[in-house]
């Protein structure tokens, strides 16, 4: 295999190589050297990781704006063109006025709960026990499941912290911190996990608690719910606050379909995440939650 | 020689335009969580339809590719210029059995090396990387057309001929 790539190469070969004729030293210097300054050029870049990608997005953040605008508007465009534009409208406050009746209602079960049962100590924090630091979106890469965001470390953003929209949809945690950008993964990463609980709409019910996992490509599902649980279509799906990273409460996702298996010890769901791309643009990052 | 380095720098500030429209306009017109790869696109057609007697320049957009699909990845630094480098070599090697063949059935032959190379690129073959390669695929051919028709019509140093 090697001959033939060298000979497509058109090094300064004139018989096949191995051969002991042409110049054969030269081939292999060629492309010992060549190596060498890959092996280098890769040793450096990763040595100099954290700038290089710095001031890759500080020299693109303007002209991703403008892409991340025209990208958004001419979907917008399309998706209302298709779905007979005022519905779509009417549908997306609907659904924006639907997540924050649920934050709300996710906020008042547990005030409630709180004041029936005053034995149980269970600390929920409150949006007062966090501040948020609001960030624009900068890029979006569906790909890995990660955003760009338009904080850094300057601004005080550390690894681990929670982004969530305006309505306390959650979108995931801020995996690596730049000087003045940060990427953040979505719940739907494949390495995401999350601890939730599903929102329970009669006082008497027992908390049931699961962790959603990332499947990529926008998606997650639900595991680690006892197999005795009763999970079913359209269950909320909030923060449980266990894991210490998420402030408890927050939207994660609704179950799409649940599947039980007697041969497992868990349940498993599909869960549509609440959070949407196209509706991107600002994110709120909690900058000092408590555990 | 500058003339050379004119159309590096070209190459260079596309790539980093594609990277940014792959990043943060597509993902807007994706389907099930996926957007084009324009980078890999870029990638293919450089070497689908490079001057094989100009290997270093070439290997320099291989390489620039590589950077930014990098610097996209979130991964560390190489595994995409590596990929690149490896699918390179690798499609060298192809071409040296291809090359007989050629006729007027190139996008057969492009179709099918875009594929394999894709898949290889992705490591996996699972449902959502097959709706990623069709959908790469749909705008590799689009690009593809468009060249034929206008750039590539009397090209003599195609690594498969257009007839």
């Amino acid at each position: 295999m090697i001959q033939y790539i060298i000979a497509s190469m058109n090094f300064y070969v004139r018989k096949p190589f191995g051969l002991a004729q042409g110049r054969p030293n030269l081939i292999w210097q060629k492309v010992l050297v060549g190596a060498g300054i890959l092996v280098g050029l890769i040793i450096f870049l990763n040595l100099f990781e954290s700038p290089v990608r710095n001031t890759f997005y500080f020299i693109s953040s303007p002209i991703s704006n403008v892409f991340f605008q025209a990208g958004k508007n001419i979907n917008q465009f399309f998706g209302s063109f298709l779905t007979f534009g005022a519905y779509q409208k009417e549908n997306s406050n609907l659904k924006q006025e639907n997540k924050n009746l649920l934050s709300q209602i996710a906020g008042l079960q547990d005030q409630i709960k709180q004041n029936q049962d005053l034995k149980s100590f269970i600390q929920t924090p409150s949006q007062a026990d966090f501040s948020i630091l609001s960030a624009e979106t900068i890029g979006l890469n569906s790909a890995n499941d990660m955003i760009t965001i338009s904080r850094g470390s300057k601004d005080g953003i550390q690894e681990g912290m929670p982004v969530i929209s305006p309505q306390k949809v959650v979108y995931g945690k801020v995996t690596k911190v730049y000087k003045n950008f940060s990427e953040v993964m979505l719940v739907s990463n494949v390495k995401s996990v999350v601890d939730v609980k599903i929102l329970q709409t009669g006082l008497e019910k027992p908390q049931i608690n699961g962790a959603v996992k990332g499947i990529g490509n926008l998606g997650a599902y639900l595991d680690l719910v006892n197999s005795d649980a009763k999970i079913q279509e359209h269950d909320v799906l909030i923060t449980s606050g266990l894991e210490g990273i998420f402030p408890a409460d927050l939207l994660v996702g609704k179950i799409e379909s649940a599947s039980q298996n007697d041969a497992k010890a868990f349940q498993t769901a599909n869960v549509k995440p609440f959070f949407d791309i196209n509706t991107l643009d600002n994110v709120f990052v909690i900058t000092n939650y408590k555990k | 020689m500058i003339g050379k380095t004119i159309s590096f720098i070209i190459f260079s500030l596309v790539c980093f335009l594609l990277t940014i429209i792959q990043t943060v306009f597509l993902p807007f017109f994706n389907i099930w969580g996926v957007a084009p790869n324009l980078l890999f696109i870029l990638f293919f057609f450089v070497i689908f339809f490079s001057n094989k007697k100009d290997f270093t320049a070439t290997f320099f957009m291989i390489l620039m590719i590589g950077f930014f699909s990098d610097i996209i990845s979130q991964s560390h630094f190489g595994i995409f210029i590596g990929t690149y480098v490896i699918l390179y070599f690798l499609h060298l090697f192809i071409n040296n059995f291809l090359q007989d063949r050629q006729g007027k059935n190139v996008v057969v032959y492009f179709i099918g090396e875009f594929c394999v190379l894709f898949l290889l690129c992705h490591f996996t073959l699972n449902p959502s990387v097959l709706v990623h390669l069709l959908y790469s695929l749909l705008f590799a051919l689009t690009a593809f057309y468009v060249c034929q028709t206008f750039i590539f019509t009397n090209h003599d140093n195609n690594q498969l001929k257009l007839l």
